[in-house]
């Protein structure tokens, strides 16, 4: 009987390819006077 | 009366985003940037990553007028980025390697990737508003 020879199978790895949606920032500036107190001499 | 932050002062900060020399996709939320940078589950988030050209105006980053006020950088598309760890990405990181500093972190919709898998990282913005 022949030498079972047979190579195993490999199962090829699938590859994806996403889109990745990235979001958005915004940054607000704010500019007060808090801290400052009026101060009585 | 009228509050002043002049343009000057807000592209300096979008300047210093903008002169990162790196983009990175992680998995959980880096604070440093060798969370950034370093390999998922070897020390770091990383699980895929792409070198941008610094600085404002010469492809990857450009500064202008924002809508309704402000400054805005927009980071620009990058297309068929390599996966080389498997995770669950959650944030994207921009970095500079000189000085090993973490420049910036937003976060993106939640994608399960392998590696060997590829990815499209869509142009995104920061804006900075007037002063209010």
């Amino acid at each position: 009987m022949a030498k079972n020879d047979k190579k195993k199978e490999e199962k090829p790895t699938k590859k994806t390819h996403y889109v990745l949606n990235i979001h958005n920032s915004t940054i607000k500036v704010k500019v007060g006077l808090s801290g400052l107190e009026k101060k009585n001499d | 009366m009228t509050k002043l932050c002049p343009d000057a002062a807000i592209d300096a900060m979008l300047d210093y985003i903008a002169n990162s020399d790196l983009i990175t996709v992680c998995q959980d939320t880096p604070t440093t940037y060798a969370d950034a940078t370093d390999l998922n589950d070897a020390g770091g988030d990383r699980v895929a990553g792409i070198a941008l050209t610094p600085g404002d105006g010469n492809g990857d980053f450009t500064i202008g007028d924002a809508p309704g006020g402000g400054r805005v950088l927009t980071v620009a598309l990058q297309n068929a980025v390599p996966v080389v760890k498997d995770g669950n990405v959650t944030h994207v990181c921009l970095t500079l390697a000189a000085g090993t500093t973490l420049r910036y972190v937003t976060t993106c919709g939640l994608r399960t990737v392998l590696s060997g898998d590829t990815l499209d990282l869509s142009a995104w913005t920061i804006t900075v508003e007037d002063a209010t």
